[in-house]
């Protein structure tokens, strides 16, 4: 029993420090864009869009090609992902204020999740550190973990949606078609599977009490 | 009364949570399945043109991620827009490089193949285990020594597919390093996927909490 308890501990730790890796890294690819926007707000005028593509053609045409320093040779490639810098203005698209208020509620939601997420996380692992397992408090975070992940998963997707259709309304390239960046469904997912947990930490709670009321 | 109620939402959040995967599974099938038509065509255009660069160890196609190299030269290069008919400055973060040269790092593409192989093993059980699992829940029998196992065993699965997935990433990394040099931009590591390590540790988490309900059920039943 005492080796199990040393493991919860352990592996709680290790889910903590593993958690806080994640943000790091988030943090850290991010950081690039964040220093890009900063800068360039008072370097340049206009607005960045992020935009993905996709080649027109088919998936075997790389219509672009750039300059390899190593050896001197021209590389065929095609581009995924782009930021533009524009001066088109939100307002040569329909509907763009409607699409810009939504987004930054949107963000809004995203930002609030982004911190209420680790918060939760952090409580639980917490409590898993301090071997208190099946208790109420528990159930509950992981419900709240749950239900923001599969909030984040659909938000995330109505952000696309809504950049895809001012991309699309602003650019038209040549050799490439604008779409839609995906939404990982990992995170769908994941909140399911916490939830499913979820329910099964409530179902040990009930045979701890039972236990306990036997004693 | 609450019991029944229970019961229903775990099944119901395992219907759930098996037709997500369905769609976690086809997203990830759909994103390589273009890299697959593509290989098998390269491989007909090899065989029709008679030349066969996979001899010189050619690699075929890289997918890299990019930063400026100069805050000064935000954006280095320029894309037509058809829409204003205007040119407009871009930067790249994402591209896919088709290298068709001489590739000096034979030894770690086979490395890479090797690891590719052994990497996509998981991806065949796991999805078995989870169904098997899930199915389980649905049936409601959710502490037996069998989904402990099940269980443990995903999330060795899930490390094994974290430690391939960081090794291979980290191989493309210096491949990439080491042969492509722009002017503009700085190659910069992809994402290594902790996530697989954070589901690991969970499920280890998981395992550990399912055998003392076992546990505790034991003790109950032998004290009825």
């Amino acid at each position: 029993m005492n080796t199990a308890k040393k493991k919860l501990t352990l592996l709680s730790t290790f889910a903590m420090l593993t958690y806080c890796l994640l943000l790091l890294s988030s943090i850290v690819d991010g950081w690039d864009d964040f220093k890009l926007g900063f800068n360039e707000s008072r370097a340049l005028k206009g607005q960045t869009y992020f935009v993905d593509l996709k080649a027109k053609a088919s998936y075997l045409s790389f219509p672009d090609s750039i300059l390899n320093l190593r050896t001197r040779n021209k590389l065929n490639i095609r581009y995924d992902k782009v930021q533009v810098r524009a001066t088109v203005g939100p307002n040569s698209v329909k509907y763009a204020d409607y699409y810009l208020i939504i987004q930054c509620v949107l963000a809004m939601v995203l930002f609030f999740i982004g911190i209420y997420i680790p918060i939760q996380f952090f409580r639980l692992m917490k409590s898993l550190i301090l071997e208190v397992v099946f208790d109420e408090n528990n159930v509950k975070y992981m419900y709240r973990i749950g239900v923001s992940l599969l909030v984040l998963y659909v938000v995330g997707f109505m952000i696309n949606y809504i950049t895809c259709l001012m991309n699309l309304a602003m650019f038209d390239f040549a050799d490439y078609i604008i779409q839609r960046e995906t939404t990982d469904v990992i995170w769908l997912l994941l909140g399911f599977v916490v939830l499913l947990f979820a329910e099964i930490v409530s179902k040990g709670s009930k045979i701890k009490e039972e236990q306990d009321l036997t004693i | 009364m609450k019991g029944n109620e229970k019961k229903t939402s775990l099944a119901i959040l395992s219907i759930l949570a098996g037709v997500i995967y369905l769609l976690t599974i086809y997203s990830y099938f759909e994103a390589g399945l273009e890299g697959g038509i593509r290989n098998v065509k390269e491989r007909h255009k090899i065989e029709a043109d008679g030349v066969d660069n996979s001899a010189k160890g050619s690699r075929v196609l890289q997918r890299i991620q990019l930063v400026p190299k100069s805050k000064d030269i935000l954006y280095s290069d320029s894309i037509v827009n058809l829409k204003s008919g205007k040119m407009i400055p871009v930067s790249y973060t994402k591209m896919y490089v088709n290298d068709e040269s001489e590739n000096p790092n034979l030894l770690l593409n086979i490395l890479l193949n090797v690891i590719v192989f052994f990497g996509s093993l998981p991806f065949f059980i796991i999805p078995i285990l989870f169904y098997k699992l899930i199915i389980s829940f649905y049936k409601d029998q959710i502490f037996t020594l069998k989904n402990s196992k099940r269980t443990k065993t995903l999330a060795a699965l899930y490390l094994v597919l974290y430690v391939v997935r960081l090794g291979y990433n980290l191989t493309n990394y210096y491949i990439d390093k080491s042969t492509i040099e722009l002017a503009n931009y700085n190659i910069v590591t992809p994402d290594l996927g902790h996530n697989f390590l954070l589901i690991a540790i969970l499920l280890f988490i998981v395992v550990i909490v399912m055998k003392r309900v076992m546990i505790m059920k034991e003790d109950q039943d032998l004290t009825i």
